[in-house]
């Protein structure tokens, strides 16, 4: 990306850096435990990362053992192009070809692949993990964080660094809303597919709580409203019991209704 | 995108009491206005689009706008 926007930029990447100086040998394994690289598909035409990621790789024990596609003809992990977002079927026939390419662990070096592969059940590792990790039996099949996660993640990220780097301390980041949400699976799964955030949600609910701007079914005492985020409308049906909003649907729109 | 005439909805407005009425109202998307029937408190307007016109309708015709 450098080279092609910002040809007069020099750079060095982080995996350059960690096979010319060497990294931690904590991890070190002893056995010859073979590997698969998987390459991004951002570094397809940087030989120098290619290469770097394989030598740090070896330095820690592990044998690679390469891919019929791989740097420069990498195949797509199923992220690439926000794929991801824009034909979900697509992305999980990339991921599936994939990963159904080599029996062996896999080794990535971006974050987008490993969540991709491991949410299909690949043992994936990302080269941080052969590096750090205190359980590599655990980081290569970590679960994907939520949406939701990711969001509450970068933002604890923000505060921490703003804090521990610029002295400057933030406390309107994160809401506290005086209901408590219960959100079964079912709904965490509506959220993931659906893209919808916790704070989406939160939003709605303490709209709709504070200003009655809600829908309301006789029938089955269940609650309706709805909040616009910038370019989306979110839709949330819960249920208000004694002392929990029992989260029942959530859905979203783009296209805004003129309520005059 | 036009609801079924016949189509009524146990929701009622929890702000005014009032039970939905199918109006004419306009949604906006990508730059265009469109006028079509949805259900409607009679009293503070607020629109309600249940899940099914959310991801069934609605859906497919911001994917029809958003493909031309």
């Amino acid at each position: 990306m450098f080279e092609k926007y910002m040809g007069d930029m020099n750079f060095i990447s982080l995996w350059e850096v960690m096979d010319k100086y060497g990294v931690p040998e904590g991890n070190k394994i002893k056995e010859n435990k073979i590997l698969t690289v998987h390459d991004a598909c951002s570094t397809r035409y940087n030989k120098e990362i290619q290469e770097s990621i394989r030598n740090v790789a070896t330095s820690l024990g592990y044998k690679i053992k390469e891919l019929k596609f791989s740097k420069e003809k990498t195949k797509c992990c199923g992220y690439g192009g926000l794929v991801y977002f824009a034909n979900r079927e697509q992305s999980k026939d990339f991921v599936k070809d994939r990963i159904n390419e080599s029996n062996h662990d896999y080794l990535v070096y971006c974050s987008m692949c490993k969540d991709l592969f491991i949410d299909e059940g690949k043992k994936t590792f990302h080269i941080l993990d052969l590096i750090y990790s205190n359980d590599l039996e655990k980081a290569a099949l970590r679960k994907v964080p939520t949406l939701s996660r990711r969001h509450e993640n970068r933002t604890l990220l923000k505060i921490k660094l703003l804090k521990e780097l610029w002295n400057e301390e933030v406390n309107d980041l994160i809401e506290d809303y005086e209901f408590k949400l219960n959100i079964p699976d079912n709904v965490q799964n509506q959220m993931k597919d659906r893209l919808i955030l916790l704070d989406d949600i939160e939003k709605a609910i303490d709209n709709a709580e504070k200003n009655k701007e809600k829908f309301f079914n006789p029938q089955n005492s269940h609650y309706l409203c709805r909040f616009r985020i910038s370019n989306v409308t979110y839709w949330v049906e819960y249920e208000k019991n004694k002392d929990e909003i029992l989260v029942k649907s959530v859905y979203s729109h783009r296209m805004e209704v003129v309520e005059e | 995108m036009n609801v079924n005439k016949e189509e009524t909805t146990p929701w009622i407005c929890d702000k005014c009491s009032e039970e939905l009425e199918l109006r004419k109202v306009t949604v906006r998307y990508l730059g265009g206005n469109f006028e079509v029937e949805l259900m409607q408190c009679p009293k503070c307007k607020t629109v309600i689009i249940e899940e099914d016109l959310a991801l069934g309708k609605m859906l497919e015709v911001e994917k029809g706008l958003e493909d031309k």
